[in-house]
């Protein structure tokens, strides 16, 4: 029975504890809201953010470096999964600033949006870090569940409620399909652990059509979370609806959440079942990109068309996959990674992970700070003559809107040009040229918002009136999208070192 | 014995759910989900599981049908009236998969390839203290991962459901 006791967590505390100050946190905001029931909600934001900097403080002293596998195999820290760890933790501190600021603004959120937010934030968390099938269907579900309320929560909006139902009903339906393919999946492997999944792929060939049945299956539940065409059918809807700064939690965390889990299922699988994800994942990156980026022109709404550019931008993130698992030349047409190659396009996808949720926290944010009881600053038209009005909100919202478009000097134009060189590397030469006549593309509906914030005359009835913490907020974000690009150096070989760690 | 008891439960339990989704009152539904919980409770008995067949009739059976009846009657069950509509064509692949997933498991069985037999349970198997050791072990981040989904889905369905003013703590 020496098998069955339960495992010594006193040695596993420290790398536990960003956990468990998240999950704790989370009841702890609970509770204070349950106590002290006042019509200012400034303590749950502020009591938030502590916990947030608390768990990033937890994880500081837990070290870096090194693989610590917890709880039994459930979950494997690495600094991969750290590195997420600290980009969710970012996205919610933010969130939580921007939350906070539309309270103050009359928006009707409930605020159970905290709490709610702390335990989305430590489903990612999970998610980052499983290496078991059962703690990456838990983590998918303890975040997937915390942001469909957040996205329905905005009390008698109707537009909102709508939202958070599609997101429901279309996130519970996609959660089936990756269910069913992690029960056969579990039927191939005979066990849930990603190593018994490893070795019976590695055993040979075996029942292969099951695991390449369940791979499939698996990939349509998480394409759902990272918004992939075809599974993209929600996004426009979801991201229109929800409140500014929830959809800014969505575009960035959700799916940087998704691309983690993406990222490390395919790099499990892809040694044994290359021939067959390879091909796929290649047609739908381009078809996520091209689609994303054509219905992006048409759009008239901003939370629309950048939820648009969302799909697109998951299409250029997927090119990073695909790049990952790309087979070396020369090799007798067996998949093979060359390691420089899966090194370039794994660092590349990190970066762009973080620029891409850089610029789109800084115009959530703008878009966010703009609205103003409940009313959500959409109509693009209206935007005429911010930069007389707002010329900070303005500013902030052109240089977000710049980088989303990969323009030099901005973050957006370094990620783009690591990405893009990752695929060139990898000989795949006609993906990097359809990618950037897609990204050639996008600056006509990024500019646009720049046209009318600048050069179109203010008419009545524009938005003229921004809160400014969330804009100093934004601000901030604006500044580091200008610093990581004219100095991404640092940050890029970090997702280099962290790359050099993984063992493809 | 056990076989004989393994196919006999999974029939009526196949039968408690085909016959739920027949029904055109929600009560009758709910009481043959009842059935198919029980005759569920009886497979787990076959697979030497005496303890999750326990808890299967005590929890599934028991509690949560007691409180699917009462929600339903509380809000007056919905009956169908008695018209009866086509299926529309999009659905039939849907009916046609049951029967299909049904036909390659008894043509699994015709041609012969059987699957290994399973080793026998060991000693102790599916007893609550085994059961407890796994799930305070081996199973622990998922055991209590699951309370904070609950956690969730209860505050979810709590803030989207009940007006603000209703709230009983408020």
């Amino acid at each position: 029975m020496n098998g069955f006791l339960a495992p010594a967590i006193g040695d596993q505390l420290d790398a536990l504890l960003p956990f468990l100050i998240v999950a704790g946190g989370g009841l702890l905001v609970m509770l204070v809201d349950a106590l002290f029931r006042t019509k200012r909600k400034d303590h749950l934001s502020l009591l938030t953010l502590i916990v947030l900097l608390l768990s990033v403080l937890a994880q500081l002293r837990s070290g870096f470096g090194d693989e610590r596998v917890l709880l039994s195999g459930m979950l494997t820290v690495t600094d991969f999964s750290r590195f997420f760890d600290f980009l969710f933790v970012g996205c919610a501190v933010l969130t939580t600033v921007f939350a906070g600021s539309a309270f103050d603004r009359g928006g009707r959120q409930r605020p159970e949006f905290f709490p709610l937010l702390l335990f989305a934030v430590l489903g990612m968390m999970v998610l980052a870090s499983a290496s078991d099938l059962l703690s990456v269907f838990l983590g998918l579900e303890t975040m997937s569940l915390a942001v469909y309320v957040l996205a329905g929560g905005v009390r008698g909006d109707v537009r909102s409620s709508e939202a958070g139902f599609k997101y429901l009903l279309m996130g519970s339906f996609a959660s089936a399909f990756l269910l069913m393919g992690m029960a056969l999946l579990y039927g191939f492997a005979g066990g849930t652990a990603f190593s018994d999944i490893g070795r019976a792929l590695a055993a040979g060939p075996g029942e292969r059509g099951l695991a390449a049945l369940a791979g499939g299956l698996i990939l349509v539940g998480f394409g759902f979370k990272v918004a992939m065409v075809p599974f993209h059918m929600w996004t426009p809807d979801v991201y229109d609806g929800a409140p500014a700064y929830v959809t800014g939690f969505m575009a960035t965390a959700v799916k940087a959440a998704g691309f983690a889990i993406l990222t490390r299922f395919v790099l499990l699988m892809q040694p044994h079942l290359a021939f067959t994800w390879y091909p796929l994942l290649v047609g739908l990156a381009v078809v996520t990109m091209s689609v994303g980026n054509l219905v992006a022109l048409a759009q008239n709404g901003i939370k629309r068309m950048l939820a648009w550019s969302s799909i697109a931008h998951a299409g250029y993130l997927l090119l990073g996959v695909v790049t990952l698992i790309s087979p070396a030349h020369g090799n007798s047409g067996q998949m093979m990674l060359g390691r420089e190659v899966g090194e370039a396009a794994g660092s590349a996808l990190l970066f762009y992970l973080l620029g891409y949720s850089l610029m789109n926290l800084a115009a959530f944010g703008v878009i966010g700070a703009l609205s103003k009881g409940g009313r959500e600053a959409d109509e693009i038209e209206r935007y005429a003559g911010l930069s007389r009005r707002k010329p900070l909100a303005a500013a902030v919202l052109a240089i977000a809107m710049l980088s989303l478009a990969g323009i030099p000097p901005m973050v957006g134009f370094m990620s783009k040009f690591y990405l893009f060189s990752a695929v060139v590397r990898a000989g795949l030469v006609p993906l990097a040229i359809i990618g950037v006549i897609n990204s050639l593309l996008s600056v006509y509906y990024y500019l646009r918002i720049l046209v009318v914030m600048y050069m179109k005359k203010p008419e009545e009835g524009g938005y003229d009136d921004a809160d400014t913490v969330a804009v100093s907020a934004a601000a901030v974000l604006a500044g580091l999208i200008l610093l990581l690009g004219v100095m991404p150096e640092g940050v890029h070989r970090a997702a280099q070192e962290i790359f050099r760690q993984i063992t493809f | 014995m056990e076989a004989f008891l393994f196919f006999t439960c999974g029939a009526l339990m196949l039968l408690g759910g085909v016959m739920m989704v027949l029904q055109r009152s929600a009560v009758v539904a709910a009481l043959w989900l009842v059935f198919a919980f029980i005759a569920a409770a009886g497979v787990f008995a076959a697979l030497s599981a005496p303890f999750v067949a326990i808890m299967q009739v005590l929890v599934y059976a028991g509690a949560i049908m007691v409180l699917f009846l009462f929600v339903i009657m509380m809000l007056h069950g919905p009956v169908l009236d008695g018209e009866r509509k086509r299926l529309p064509l999009p659905m039939w692949p849907a009916v046609a998969i049951p029967p299909l997933a049904v036909l390659v498991l008894v043509g699994g069985w015709l041609s012969g390839r059987k699957a290994e037999a399973l080793p026998a349970a060991p000693e102790g198997f599916g007893a609550p203290a085994q059961i407890a050791n796994l799930l305070l072990g081996r199973y622990l981040l998922a055991f209590e991962l699951i309370s904070i989904v609950l956690l969730v889905a209860l505050i979810g369905a709590l803030t989207l459901g009940l007006r603000e003013r209703k709230l009983p703590w408020s």
